[in-house]
C-alpha cells in the first residue's frame, strides 16, 4: 500500500516536470510581446524595457527562463508580471471561491447523475429510458453560455431575482441567516448551469456499467432467489457499477475548471477560471504557468485519491 | 451467417431517432456548403449577412426578419445560415487533426509497445491534467484569433482520447491470430499495421470522430463567445450571441435562435454517434426480467 502510493507520488512528480514544461513552452513560444504595455508603445524607452527583461529573466535563455520561473514557484516568489503581486496569493484568494463551486457542482453531478442513469438502466427499452437518454444528450449538447444568458434573462429579467456576484451588492439583510442563504442563492445558480452537462454524461456512464452489471450470472442468481428488486439493483448491480464513477472524479475537476472560465464570466463569480481568463487576456505568464500547475496537481491528486477510495470499496482491488 | 454490414445497417435503419439525427445532419452539411458557396459566388441569398441597416436595428422577430435584427440592423436568420459553415468546418476539420495525430500516436504506441509506450502514455496522461478549454483559450489568445489557428489548437489539443482507445485495440489486435498469421508469413510492419490491424479498429475511433465534432463546435462557440472566436464581420453562431449580449435585456432574439442552432446542430451529432455505437455494439438487447 505504501509503497503504492509511493510509487503513484514518483509518477505524479514526473506528470507535473511534463505539464510544467509544456506550459512554459506553449506560453513563451507563442509569438506575441511580452511586456504588459506592448512592443509597439512610444513611450517607453528602450533601458526601461531592458528592465523588465532583467527583472523577469527575459534576457536569458529559455532552459534558464524556465528554471528560474519553478524556483520562483516553489518558494512562493513568483510574481504576476502585470502586477507583481505574488502569484500564490493572488490565487489563494481566488481559491475558496471555485473549491465551493466545483465542490456544489460535483455533488450535483453525482447527485442527480447516479439515480437518472439507474433509473434508465432499470426501465431500459422503455419510453422513460429514452426519455432520459434524449434529455441527456440534449443537456451534453446545450453550450453553458446559451444556458447561462437564457437563465440570467429569466430570472434577472422576469422574477426578478438577482444573482450575479457572490452575494447581492449592497444588500443590507435582516438576519445573518439570509445573508448567508444569499450566498448560497449565488453559488447555486452557477453551480447548476455548470453541472448540467456533468449530470447528463454521469447518468450515461452509470447507466452503460449498470446494463452491463445486470447482464451478469449474480444478478441472476440474485432474482433467482426472490431478493425484491431495490435490492437486486441498488446493492448487487450498483455497487459492481460504480467503480468508473470513482475513478472519473479525478478527471471531472479539468472539465469543470475549463467550463468555469466562461461561467465564472457570466456570472461575475471570482474563481480560478476568471483569474485564468484575465491572466491570458493580460499575457500574465506566471499565473498561467502556476494555475495549470496547480489544476494539474489537484488532478493528481484526485486520480490517485480516487483509486485509493476504490481499493478501499473493493477489496477484489489489489494496490500494487 | 449475416454479413456484419448489412447487420449495421439494417440496425441502424430502425433507429429512429439516429434516423433523424442523422437527416438533420445531411440538412446542416447542405445548408453549410450552399451558404458557403453563395458566400463564394456573392449572392446574396436570402440577404447579405453583413448588410447594416440602421433604421431596422434591434427589431423583434418578424415576417421581412424572421428571426430579428441585431444592434446594426443585419439579419440574424441570414447570418446564422452563413454562420453555418464557419461550425460545420471547425468541427470536421478539427476532429481530422486530432483523429490524425490520435490514430498515429495511438498505433505507434500499442504496436512497438515497451519503453516507447511508457513514455507516449506518460505524455498524454500529463496532457489529461491540463483544463482543455482553457488550454485552448490559452494558445488561441496568444496565437491570435483566426479560423485557422483555432481549428488547429481544438485539433491539437484534444488528440488524447482517440490514442487511448487506438492504442488499446492495437494491444488486443497485436495478440490476434491473423496478425501473428501475417507476422509468420514475413509482411513488413506497415502492412500490418494499415491493412491489417487498422481497418480492424478503426469502428470505435470513427464512433469517437462522430462524437468529437460537436465538442469542437461547443468549443468554437465558447471561444467566440468570449470575443477570441472567428472575427466580424464573419458571424458565427458564437458571435451572434457574443454581440448580443449587451442587449441580453432587450433583445432576447439575438440570444436565443444562435444558440438554437448550435444545440440542434451538436445534439443531431450526438444522437447520430451514439445510433452508429448502438447498431455496431454486440449486444443490443439486455433482457428484463
Amino acid at each position: 500500500m505504501m509503497a503504492y502510493i509511493i510509487r503513484r507520488l514518483f509518477i505524479a512528480a514526473i506528470l507535473l516536470v511534463i505539464v510544467s514544461v509544456l506550459s512554459f513552452f506553449i506560453m513563451t513560444l507563442t509569438p506575441g510581446s511580452p511586456y504588459p504595455w506592448g512592443d509597439m508603445n512610444p513611450d517607453v524607452s528602450e533601458s526601461v524595457k531592458e528592465n523588465y527583461r532583467k527583472k523577469f529573466h527575459l534576457d536569458q535563455p529559455l532552459y534558464k527562463q524556465y528554471a528560474f520561473t519553478m524556483r520562483d514557484l516553489f518558494t512562493g516568489n513568483l510574481v504576476s508580471n502585470k502586477d507583481e503581486r505574488p502569484v500564490l496569493a493572488k490565487i489563494a484568494e481566488r481559491l475558496p471561491a471555485t473549491i465551493k463551486l466545483n465542490v456544489f457542482s460535483i455533488l450535483l453531478i453525482y447527485g442527480f447523475g447516479i439515480p437518472l442513469g439507474i433509473y434508465a438502466a432499470s426501465r431500459i427499452g422503455r419510453w422513460p429510458d429514452t426519455a432520459v437518454t434524449l434529455a441527456a444528450f440534449v443537456f451534453i449538447a446545450l453550450p453553458g453560455f446559451w444556458i447561462s444568458y437564457l437563465v440570467v434573462i429569466a430570472l434577472v429579467k422576469y422574477a426578478g431575482v438577482p444573482l450575479l456576484g457572490m452575494s447581492t451588492f449592497g444588500a443590507a439583510f435582516s438576519s445573518p441567516v439570509s445573508a448567508y442563504l444569499d450566498t448560497v442563492w449565488h453559488l447555486a445558480v452557477p453551480a447548476t448551469v455548470m453541472a448540467i452537462g456533468g449530470i447528463a454524461v454521469q447518468s450515461r456512464y452509470i447507466r452503460a456499467t449498470m446494463l452491463e452489471s445486470l447482464g451478469e450470472d449474480y444478478i441472476r442468481t440474485a432474482r433467482a432467489k426472490g431478493l425484491p428488486e431495490e435490492m437486486v439493483y441498488y446493492k448487487h448491480a450498483l455497487r459492481n457499477s460504480i467503480r468508473p464513477v470513482i475513478t472519473g472524479i479525478g478527471f471531472l475537476l479539468p472539465a469543470l475548471l475549463g467550463g468555469s472560465v466562461i461561467i465564472e464570466s457570466i456570472f461575475a463569480y471570482p474563481g480560478m477560471g476568471r483569474l485564468g481568463y484575465e491572466a491570458v487576456m493580460e499575457r500574465d505568464y506566471p499565473v498561467l504557468v502556476t494555475l495549470n500547475f496547480v489544476v494539474a496537481a489537484l488532478v493528481l491528486l484526485g486520480t490517485l485519491v480516487a483509486d485509493l477510495l476504490y481499493a478501499a470499496v473493493d477489496p477484489r482491488v489489489r494496490l500494487r | 451467417m449475416i454479413d456484419p454490414t448489412q447487420r449495421f445497417w439494417k440496425r441502424f435503419r430502425s433507429d429512429k431517432i439516429g434516423l433523424v439525427a442523422s437527416g438533420l445532419l445531411l440538412v446542416l452539411m447542405l445548408t453549410a456548403i450552399v451558404f458557403f458557396v453563395f458566400r463564394q459566388l456573392g449572392i446574396e441569398f436570402p440577404a447579405d449577412p453583413n448588410a447594416t441597416s440602421l433604421v431596422d436595428k434591434l427589431k423583434p422577430p418578424s415576417a421581412a426578419h424572421w428571426l430579428g435584427t441585431d444592434n446594426l440592423g443585419r439579419d440574424v436568420f441570414t447570418r446564422i445560415l452563413h454562420g453555418t459553415y464557419v461550425s460545420l468546418a471547425v468541427g470536421f476539420i478539427a476532429v481530422i487533426v486530432s483523429m490524425t495525430i490520435g490514430v498515429v500516436v495511438g498505433a505507434i504506441s500499442g504496436y512497438v509497445g515497451g519503453w516507447v509506450d511508457g513514455v507516449i502514455m506518460r505524455i498524454v496522461d500529463a496532457i489529461m491534467c491540463f483544463p482543455t478549454f482553457f488550454l485552448i483559450l490559452t494558445v488561441v489568445a496568444l496565437l491570435g484569433p483566426s479560423i485557422i489557428n483555432i481549428i488547429i489548437v481544438i485539433g491539437l489539443v484534444s488528440w488524447t482520447g482517440t490514442a487511448r482507445l487506438v492504442r488499446a485495440e492495437f494491444l488486443t489486435l497485436r495478440e490476434s491470430e491473423y496478425v501473428r498469421a501475417a507476422r509468420t508469413l514475413g509482411q513488413r510492419h506497415r502492412r500490418i499495421i494499415f491493412r491489417h490491424i487498422l481497418p480492424n479498429g478503426m469502428a470505435p475511433v470513427f464512433i469517437a470522430a462522430v462524437l468529437g465534432v460537436p465538442e469542437a463546435i461547443l468549443t468554437e462557440a465558447g471561444l467566440s463567445f468570449l470575443g477570441i472566436g472567428v472575427q466580424p464581420p464573419q458571424s458565427t453562431w458564437g458571435n451572434i450571441i457574443a454581440d448580443g449580449k449587451t442587449y441580453i435585456l432587450d433583445a432576447w432574439w439575438l440570444i436565443l435562435f444562435p444558440g438554437l442552432a448550435i444545440l440542434i446542430t451538436a445534439l443531431a451529432f450526438y444522437l447520430t454517434g451514439e445510433a452508429l455505437r448502438r447498431a455496431g455494439q454486440a449486444r443490443t438487447t439486455y433482457k428484463q426480467p
